[in-house]
């Protein structure tokens, strides 16, 4: 055996080679990974890279260039619109396939190719709430019109141009993390991309929960703990404002009392990853009449998930006859929030319900007909969905869908659902659209009128769309479709066994909530309730009530307001709901059983003047104790509630004791003694003081160390060290810097409608989606230090400026 | 002499042929110099592991210089590292010990043949 070495070794060899080939769990392949020629290291990418180039393309119309300044936004000039959308495409994948990828494999619910099977009940809810099927009515609509067919089919060109050309050992780091390779784009994944975002802002309402809720409280008890308007409300259009009698009047069924609102009996039924709650935004226009310069100024801070990399691409789009700047999303054409040479125009949510349930009976599992008019009705078609799962089997599940929407939960998906009971899912989002036509009339428009007509064909996620022109308009328009519901319809899941629960209509687009030139000189809007209570339309929906109190009460107060004033004011601390609760609560808590570091704690919130900024204590202890007060007053009475995370809202709690002091949910129902609000106010204190001092010792009491404001990577915190955080950020939520843990303003705009328009901008990202770019994270620090960036609003003639650092350049072949 | 070809010849065919083919390229570049230079296991071993340790380390290097260490801190992070060197030193020591393990099977083999044929 004198071979013996030579095996030993070849073996070792080979053995070598496979194990470093190979996955080992969250591990990549590492000798492919740490190939310098293969693997992460060419994905670290060089401080002065330059993104120069030249390509010659069929498909093109004209030329056109794209100059990269010093931030790394693109400057487009393009010949042709076509050609800007081609452009856009490329430009999106070529900094940001990865994350544009991942989330339209999240809409599609195909998460668990990538992830494997601990995705899977997500990526099946995907396709049962019809995900897809939104997306592809939402295509339909939009390939029926050639213009905005052309702008999806050329943007999609545009990103495929890119993955065609791109190297296996270019892929973006993430794909080299998990091993996969991007596919083909297409037309669809742009429909998918909306309806994700059409998820994240219209599918917030309760309507599951609170159904639940029915089997523990009764209509009037659900009216106090989920309350429609609240007292405090300052609505978006300006009390007094005069609402036309509603032209569309839904009738309310005569059984409605027994068959539906005293109607109980529900499971709780799962929603898995519903929206943050805090998804929202803030946006106003103020009127020359009360500007320094005379010109309106226009702001916006939409308040998403922070992430890296971030949901925003900044980009300028120039074609003959439009000149637009703003942010775009990379997965979609156009300029989503920004200005022109003539208006400019930013969003907050509507945060209406648009989505109700209808509860069904199947005849049998095979889920082919269910009751209806007193016999059998078959169902519209059954789509058998695939799930091809990563290192797991291939998984099929079967949707019903009938004329309301698809049959969202019933025993396949959910199995305590009793057998034969369904719950289908109408909501707008299913509905055929074509907001690519609204935005790219709105990236176009040069007026009110044009804006008008642009956001008039915007069906869903409603928003509310605040305008400012050049010409000294300014506007709101709260824009969406929406059903037209009697009172309570649609709260709670409705009986489908006849047509007489559905939908009667839907809300003429001329009565949605607006307003133009307002008297007081400024439209405003931050997620609370548009209107109140005179508003001739029912319109439930999950709502903000401080953010909207703050900044009308300081438009209000300012005279002669300069950009820099609009600046300051999206990075106002002054938290509402702490000013609101804590003279009510001081007054309550009972001083004399307080300890030396109690009472130390409760002098620092007399003394604390409502701004929550990050160096101090105060709103940390203010957080803690209003938390702790909540489960005091909340807990024994809604523990089922609790269970499923389902919550009173926070206004809810403070304007019930201020209604009433002696509000009856304060005692505790475990004990015998009756508690007051001042033991309920007393005893959370004592329990938040103990939380503080704990946090006290690993001098983590601060707010802003509390906070930890924290941008993660779009994958968590399995990727930590791509994320950035302990940022020193103050605000919070109900604050107008709405800035919270891994959640609040994700780009903010602060536009002045002079000739030429001057805009500041910042977003808490950076350009490229590359972790190995020094442009992935480099707006972070400038973001929380509270500072903007003037943008350049680029022309042509000045390509020679010494901003341009890198020149690519588009031909015809 | 013999060490040095060996060396170069490695080097420069792991990093041409790593231009166009996968990563593990370099094994077979490793068992090849191994075969047709004749010096002792260990001496192949050392050549082959120094040429793509030098190689794959020198490229790491050079593109952390550049990168400002940008990536290698957060991806050193990753598998808790807490110096962006430490990624270009670990990049270098499986280039190289991939190629050395192929170099020393090459001698091997080619020692083995010999006995064959001249038995």
């Amino acid at each position: 055996m004198r071979n013996l070495p030579l095996i030993l070794t070849a073996l070792v060899t080979c053995a070598l080679v496979v194990v470093l080939n190979m996955n080992l769990g969250s591990i990549p392949a590492l000798g492919k990974f740490l190939s310098p020629q293969h693997g992460f290291w060419k994905n670290a990418e060089a401080a002065d890279n330059d993104y120069s180039g030249e390509f010659n393309l069929e498909g093109l119309k004209g030329q056109s260039t794209v100059y990269f300044d010093e931030r790394l936004v693109p400057h487009v000039f393009a010949g042709s619109e076509s050609d800007a959308y081609f452009i856009q495409g490329y430009l999106h994948a070529k900094f940001r396939l990865w994350q544009m990828e991942m989330q339209t494999f999240a809409a599609a619910g195909r998460i668990s190719e990538v992830a494997g099977k601990r995705t899977l009940q997500f990526d099946k809810q995907q396709r049962r709430m019809g995900m897809v099927f939104a997306a592809q009515n939402m295509l339909r609509e939009t390939e029926a019109d050639s213009t905005t067919k052309n702008a999806f089919d050329q943007y999609t060109a545009g990103v495929n141009h890119f993955i065609e050309n791109l190297d296996d050992r270019d892929l973006p780091l993430e794909y080299k993390l998990l091993s996969y390779r991007p596919e083909k784009w297409t037309n669809l994944k742009v429909a998918l991309f909306v309806k994700q975002m059409a998820k994240t802002l219209a599918s917030n309402e309760n309507d599951l929960a609170l159904s639940f809720a029915k089997n523990f409280f009764n209509e009037a008890q659900l009216k106090i703990l989920f309350p429609q308007i609240p007292d405090s409300l300052d609505p978006v259009i300006p009390a007094g404002t005069v609402f036309p009698p509603a032209t569309i009047n839904p009738v309310k069924p005569a059984d409605a009392d027994s068959a539906y609102i005293n109607n109980y009996n529900i499971i709780p039924l799962n929603e898995i990853d519903k929206p943050n709650p805090a998804n929202g935004s803030n946006n106003w226009a103020v009127s020359g009449s009360r500007t320094k310069s005379g010109k309106p100024i226009l702001a916006n801070d939409p308040h998403l998930e922070l992430t890296l990399p971030s949901v925003w691409f900044e980009m300028q789009l120039t074609i003959p006859g439009m000149n637009v700047y703003g942010v775009s999303f990379p997965g979609c054409p156009g300029i989503i929030i920004g200005f022109n040479d003539y208006i400019s125009w930013g969003v907050t949510n509507a945060g209406r319900d648009v989505r109700d349930y209808f509860e069904l009976k199947f005849k049998d599992r095979t889920k082919t007909s269910y009751w209806f008019n007193n016999s059998w009705k078959k169902v519209d078609s059954l789509k058998i969905e695939t799930f091809h799962v990563k290192g797991g089997n291939t998984v099929y599940d079967t949707v019903a869908y009938i004329d309301q929407g698809p049959v969202m939960f019933d025993q396949d998906f959910e199995s305590r659902i009793s057998p034969g009971k369904a719950y289908a899912v109408r909501w707008i989002a299913h509905e055929p659209s074509n907001e690519m036509r609204a935005f790219r009339m709105l990236n176009h428009a040069k007026n009110y009128d044009e804006y008008l007509a642009a956001i008039k064909l915007f069906v869903c996620p409603a928003q509310n769309f605040a305008f400012a022109s050049v010409a000294g308009d300014i506007a709101l328009w709260q824009q969406g479709k929406f059903p037209a519901r009697w009172e309570q319809q649609g709260l709670y899941i409705l009986p489908y066994v006849d047509n007489r629960y559905t939908w009667q209509g839907y809300i003429p687009q001329a009565e949605n909530p607006h307003v133009l030139n307002p008297a007081r000189g400024y439209v405003s809007s931050a997620n609370q309730r548009s209107v109140a209570g005179d508003y001739p339309y029912f319109i439930p929906g999950d709502y903000d009530l401080y953010r909207g109190i703050r900044i009308n009460k300081r438009l209000e107060s300012m005279p002669s307001v300069t950009p820099l004033d609009m600046m300051n004011l999206q990075k106002d601390n002054y938290n509402t709901l702490a000013a609101t609760a804590l003279p009510l609560l001081m007054k309550h808590l009972q001083k004399s059983g307080l300890s030396v570091t109690e009472a130390g704690y409760a002098d620092s919130l007399t003394a604390w003047n409502y701004f929550s900024d990050p160096g101090i204590v105060a709103p940390t202890i203010f957080k803690i104790w209003y938390d702790s007060l909540e489960t005091f007053v909340w807990h024994d009475e809604l523990r089922p509630l609790n269970a499923i995370g389902f919550n009173p809202h926070e206004k809810t709690l403070i304007e019930a004791l201020l209604r009433d002091s002696a509000f009856s949910y304060i005692d505790d129902i475990n004990t015998k003694n009756k508690e007051t609000l001042s033991d309920a106010v007393t005893a959370s204190f004592k329990s938040a003081a103990s939380t503080l001092r704990q946090l006290a010792l690993k001098n983590y009491e601060s707010w802003g160390a509390y906070k930890n404001t924290t941008i993660y990577h779009l994958l968590g915190q399995e990727l930590l060290p791509f994320a950035r955080s302990g940022l020193q950020i103050g605000g919070g939520a109900h604050i107008v810097n709405a800035t919270q843990h891994n959640h609040g303003p994700s780009w903010k705009m602060v536009v002045e409608l002079t000739t030429p328009m001057q805009a500041w901008v910042i977003y808490p990202g950076g350009q490229s989606g590359n972790p190995g770019s020094k442009y992935y994270d480099n707006f972070v620090d400038d973001y929380a230090a509270g500072k903007y960036y003037q943008a350049w609003i680029m022309n042509e003639s000045d390509k020679n400026d010494k901003r341009i650092k890198s020149t690519l350049v588009f031909n015809k072949k | 002499m013999r060490f040095a070809l060996a060396f170069l010849l490695t080097l420069v065919l792991s990093y041409l042929s790593g231009l166009v083919f996968p990563w593990w390229i370099i094994a077979l570049v490793g068992l090849s110099v191994g075969y047709l230079i004749n010096m002792t296991p260990s001496k192949s071993f050392f050549a082959g592991f120094l040429a793509c340790f030098i190689l794959w380390a020198g490229i790491a290097f050079y593109t952390d210089i550049a990168n400002e260490h940008i990536l290698a801190t957060r991806v050193g992070a990753l598998f808790t590292l807490k110096q962006p060197i430490l990624m270009v030193l670990i990049t270098g020591f499986i280039g190289g010990l991939v190629t050395g393990m192929a170099s020393l099977t090459g001698a091997l083999l080619r020692k083995g043949l010999k006995r064959l044929t001249a038995a």
